[in-house]
């Protein structure tokens, strides 16, 4: 007689986001990729309002404005900016470069860089541009 | 799913576990939209930049008007769409990827498929309606 | 749906103790899983106190003295203790890899070994992997040509040609790579070849003497056996022996997109 066997554990056990920037980058990719498929929603959403008069157009920017909406668009600038450079980093892979170690943590490390860069950069810029001018 | 394998002669073992790695076949097919998927994500890339980058260089951003003539110019206005467009297209692509991945049900997988494309076309046909709709 | 919580029947709880003997002073702890078929229980880690001036420098001679001095028991697979057999693959902190080529000193802490990543287990530290040895019987290990050569003789080729084969046919087959793989946690048993038997294909492929590239190309060219790859990339990062089954994986993508 036998047991059903167990499964051995995984995700429980492993270490996905180590330090050789393989898992994590790419864990992290499919995420950003569901955020910004939220943040589409939200596009969509603006587009519409923008097409249904002014009255329409001021409840989206309530909304917008709100701390709620700060929140989203600071997150959603995180992960489309997230999404691009790694996703442009995976096009390199694809396309057979930088699959060594070294390359793949140095690009991995430069990603990140980059991400933050952007991301805060096009804050900053929204910030000096419509609240200091 | 994983089962473990029941005991047995090695040989049959074998045999049958072959026979079900190989499954229902290749399909002959998969490196075609794979290498879709790799162009749409490439082509969306200028497009959503250059919208990115023309929005925030505006002026008033809470301003309804100065948006509405942002899309009277109609460069600004085809690049949204374009950008809309290949958004969307990779959007639903990468939805489905991760459905295939870790939705094993074939019924609720076809389903989530289906889901998206319908979900991920009315984005892309609100969107562009609105925006002939504000600009005109 | 994929289960990414572990089923029931493969919770790992918390098992038994083995203290060092009086007098040790150089302890390290170790924490193994454990699960005995026959008992009906859950799996569960066992700590075990370990006198490192009492024993080898390496994972694998910690197990085997678990074995013989502590707990016999203990089940797990090994054979050639210089990591050329590919016997001796488990999960030591993390990281899928040999027992006998990993140091003791190389880690920090409690060193926790357990079986490969989700594959159904056996007893203990041995998993079934029944599943990648087939799909390594899937793509076909073996040359295949029908250029008739005359008898006695081999099939010809260039220095050149062989430097091809070089990071591709040094593969023990310990499937580190593969279990290491979250897409082939998720659809290893439902289609995904794993890095394991890809890099075999891709080492078939690349062989100047084998005449069945297209063939190959064409039984890879399907959205789960080759395209369930996502570029995570594990695998080259566990290989044992050094080899990038990540890149024979993207060079087998482009060669089987090429054929469109």
């Amino acid at each position: 007689m036998e047991n059903k066997r167990p499964i051995s554990p995984h995700l429980q056990i492993y270490n996905i986001f180590s330090k050789d920037m393989t898992s994590g980058p790419s864990f992290l990719n499919r995420f950003t990729g569901i955020i910004s498929t939220v943040g589409l929603i939200y596009l969509a959403a603006w587009l519409v309002c923008l097409a249904m008069g002014e009255v329409y157009y001021d409840y989206y920017l309530w909304f917008i404005t709100s701390w709620f909406g700060y929140l989203s668009l600071v997150g959603f600038t995180f992960a489309f900016y997230y999404h691009l450079i790694n996703g442009l980093r995976f096009l390199i892979f694809d396309l057979g470069y930088w699959l060594t170690r070294k390359s793949m943590f140095i690009s991995g490390v430069w990603m990140i860089i980059l991400t933050l860069i952007t991301s805060v950069g096009t804050w900053a810029f929204i910030l000096c541009r419509y609240i200091l001018v | 799913m994983g089962s473990g394998s029941s005991l047995g002669p090695k040989d049959y073992e074998k045999k049958s576990k072959l026979a079900h790695v190989k499954g229902v076949g290749s399909s002959y097919r998969g490196s075609h939209e794979w290498l879709v998927s790799r162009l749409q994500a490439v082509i969306s890339v200028p497009f959503t930049i250059y919208v990115l980058i023309s929005l925030l260089l505006m002026g008033n951003a809470n301003s309804y008007l100065e948006f509405v003539d942002w899309l009277g110019n109609p460069l600004n206005m085809a690049c949204l769409i374009i950008a809309i467009i290949t958004l969307c297209w990779h959007g639903v692509y990468g939805v489905i990827t991760v459905v295939n991945d870790y939705v094993h049900d074939s019924g609720i997988n076809f389903f989530l498929r289906l889901l998206a494309k319908i979900f991920f076309s009315f984005i892309v046909i609100v969107s562009i309606v609105s925006i002939l709709l504000s600009a005109f | 749906m994929v289960e990414f919580a572990l089923p029931k029947n493969s919770v790992v709880v918390k098992g038994k103790y083995f203290k060092a003997k009086e007098g040790a002073k150089n302890i390290r702890i170790f924490e193994i899983y454990r699960w005995d078929p026959e008992s009906g229980e859950n799996p569960r880690y066992d700590t075990f106190e370990i006198d490192l001036d009492d024993c080898g420098p390496m994972i694998l001679d910690v197990l085997m003295k678990i074995k013989d001095e502590i707990d016999t028991s203990l089940v797990f697979r090994r054979s050639c203790r210089e990591g050329i057999c590919g016997s001796c693959s488990f999960n030591i902190n993390g990281k899928n890899t040999l027992a006998c080529i990993r140091k003791i000193n190389e880690y920090k802490g409690k060193i926790r070994i357990y079986p490969l990543p989700h594959r159904p287990v056996i007893k203990d530290l041995v998993v079934d992997l029944s599943t990648p040895y087939a799909q390594y019987e899937a793509i076909q290990p073996w040359l295949k040509a029908d250029t008739p050569i005359e008898q006695d003789k081999e099939r010809l080729q260039s220095p050149q040609e062989r430097a091809k084969l070089d990071g591709l046919w040094e593969c023990i087959l310990c499937f580190c790579c593969s279990t290491s793989c979250p897409s082939y946690w998720w659809n290893g048993e439902r289609g995904y070849f794993g890095p394991s038997a890809l890099l075999q294909a891709y080492r078939w492929v690349e062989d100047s003497r084998d005449e069945y590239m297209g063939e190959r190309l064409a039984e890879l060219d399907d959205h789960s056996r080759l395209f369930s790859c996502h570029t995570i990339m594990n695998c080259m990062d566990v290989c044992p022996k050094n080899l990038n089954p990540g890149k024979a994986i993207a060079e087998l993508k482009k060669l089987v997109v090429s054929r469109n």
